[in-house]
């Protein structure tokens, strides 16, 4: 107990890997900003699709002043700039508390306006971003043991709790249904075309493949709560942003694998980066010595071979 | 003194964030998790918090993944058509797919929005079909014969096909600003869900999917509705 309190306590944690949230969440709404712009009215816009209220969570006064920024055209698309400001902030790491909450505020409005639109993604990353106005600004160094090292550290708790909420429930889920429960899942995803490729089709009627592609995910996310506290944590993760640019490429959910991709980086220990940069400076270290070693000069270059002919001539003569 | 009330309050707040924590982190386990004995006992307080505040679903592609293909088809209907279809049907040609094309751009290209385009196009026409995945636990209890759970299965499938309904009536009226509907004095929009299920894993190698139209109903077209700027020119069937 006195050690989880001082865990808490004494020093912020995970500040490189909050860090590396940040600039994820940050490029991922950037990119939706970018790609959904063009789209803004007919997403969100006064005649859009959108119909939705935030009323329901703020409140018939608050909330209805706040619907009307959907009333006209400027309005949503000046939300969606709010949000682009606000993901612009968190990946340079400027004013980074500040633009967690224009980001929140603005991605929460827009999903509440048209909750048809989302996915997983969206989800934890809403979660997140309310679990990220309390850590530490970018470059903040607090003195030991403070209120906001305190509050930084429950948000890093927070965060991790939340993955680990996320994996094992996924992993619970699919446990339950008979196709992932028989190995044949991918093989059903693979011929949805709105969740694959025509390329890889082919590929999900081998039963190896699709057994394999269907038993591994199911596994690391239902060992993912245990994996992550052990020595396999780090190769764990690294499996996970693996597993997770495969469904950004094959699966085509490209939002939903930045933020996971995120927040694998987000768990990975101040000390652990710290471990992989001093591995990282060594390894370049061995390659600058390597690189700068005088070269080996085999004994029968075409110089000392022209000597030797020379030699010859001049004995004969 | 002053200092001695300040040290009391900050003990207390972080005191009170550990509380929150694991009280926190102790009802969305039981928001998330399947439904069990404790979730139904709980379930007054998971929606007023966790389900206002912290709504979360992870259950990604399961309990099992989603095996069909539901491509939107739309028919533009001026008012005479509108007058035959109580007498000879819905026209059999003229359809226009709403969903293929997008689904082959997006594959051509991830890094594109296209799969945010149809998305709610095709989260309405599961909507409309089953009610969406908060209803499949009260759909599973009535095919076990539980009357109770039949009603309000019945009644909220009515409320969840009248919301779909709505947003594909403005879907439509979208596809019809963009190939300039009024012109041809459209006043109404048609839909099907054209259905293509995948082959069953032991008829991979040997069967055709199977396909079926399913009817999603007729809906007025809103002239105003803001256009996708992105069906230019498709063919009807």
């Amino acid at each position: 107990m006195v050690k989880v309190w001082r865990w808490l306590a004494d020093e912020p944690h995970q500040t490189v890997g909050v860090r590396a949230l940040q600039v994820a969440l940050g490029s991922m709404l950037l990119y939706r900003v970018f790609t959904e712009a063009p789209f803004a009215a007919y997403f969100w816009g006064p005649n859009g699709l959108g119909s939705g209220s935030s009323q329901v969570i703020l409140g018939p006064s608050i909330g209805g002043v706040v619907d009307t920024i959907f009333s006209t055209e400027s309005g949503t698309v000046g939300l969606i700039g709010v949000l682009g400001a606000g993901a612009l902030g968190l990946i340079l790491g400027c004013w980074t508390r500040a633009s967690t909450a224009l980001a929140l505020i603005a991605f929460f409005l827009l999903e509440q306006r048209l909750p048809h639109l989302t996915d997983g993604g969206d989800n934890v990353t809403r979660l997140v971003l309310t679990y990220m106005l309390f850590a530490l600004p970018a470059r903040a160094s607090p003195a030991p043991g403070s209120l906001s090292v305190w509050l930084h550290n429950v948000a890093v708790l927070a965060i991790a709790l939340q993955v680990v909420v996320l994996y094992a429930t996924s992993g619970f889920m699919k446990a339950s249904g008979d196709k992932w429960h028989h190995g044949v899942a991918l093989y059903y995803i693979s011929q949805v075309e709105w969740f694959s490729l025509p390329s890889f089709r082919e590929i999900f009627k081998n039963p190896l493949i699709t057994t394999a592609a269907t038993y591994v995910p199911m596994l690391y996310l239902l060992m993912f709560p245990v994996a992550i506290v052990s020595r396999l944590k780090l190769p764990w993760l690294l499996v996970g942003i693996l597993f997770h640019l495969g469904i950004a490429i094959f699966m085509g959910l490209v939002t939903f694998s930045a933020a996971m991709i995120g927040l694998a980086l987000f768990l990975v220990s101040d000390s652990e980066y710290g471990w992989m940069k001093a591995r990282v400076s060594m390894m370049e270290a061995r390659l600058h010595r390597v690189a700068t070693r005088p070269r080996w000069r085999l004994p029968g270059t075409l110089s000392a071979l022209r000597e030797r002919i020379l030699e010859t001539q001049r004995r004969t003569l | 003194m002053a200092r001695l009330s300040r040290r009391y309050l900050v003990a207390c707040i972080r005191v009170s964030t550990i509380v929150w924590l694991v009280a926190h982190y102790a009802l969305t386990v039981a928001y998330v998790m399947p439904v069990n004995p404790v979730k139904i006992e709980l379930q007054p307080v998971l929606n007023a918090t966790i389900g206002a505040y912290f709504y979360q679903n992870w259950s990604f592609f399961a309990p099992n993944p989603l095996s069909s293909n539901y491509a939107l088809l739309m028919r533009p209907l001026t008012q005479l058509d509108l007058d035959m279809i109580p007498k000879a049907g819905p026209p059999a040609d003229g359809w226009y797919d709403l969903s293929s094309p997008v689904w082959s751009r997006f594959q051509e290209n991830r890094l594109t929005a296209y799969d945010r385009v149809t998305r709610p196009q095709s989260n309405a026409i599961r909507q409309y079909l089953s009610g969406g995945p908060q209803l499949t636990p009260w759909a599973e209890s009535c095919e076990k014969g539980d009357l109770a759970s039949c009603a309000f299965y019945e009644n909220q499938l009515t409320v969840a096909r009248a919301d779909a309904g709505r947003l594909l009536a403005k879907v439509g009226s979208a596809f019809c600003r963009d190939v300039a509907c009024s012109s041809k004095k459209v006043t109404h929009v048609a839909f099907r869900a054209r259905e293509t299920m995948s082959v069953p894993w032991s008829q991979r190698n040997t069967a055709q999917p199977a396909v079926r139209d399913i009817e999603l109903g007729i809906y007025p077209v809103n002239e105003r509705a803001a256009s996708t700027g992105l069906y230019l020119a498709p063919e009807a069937e």
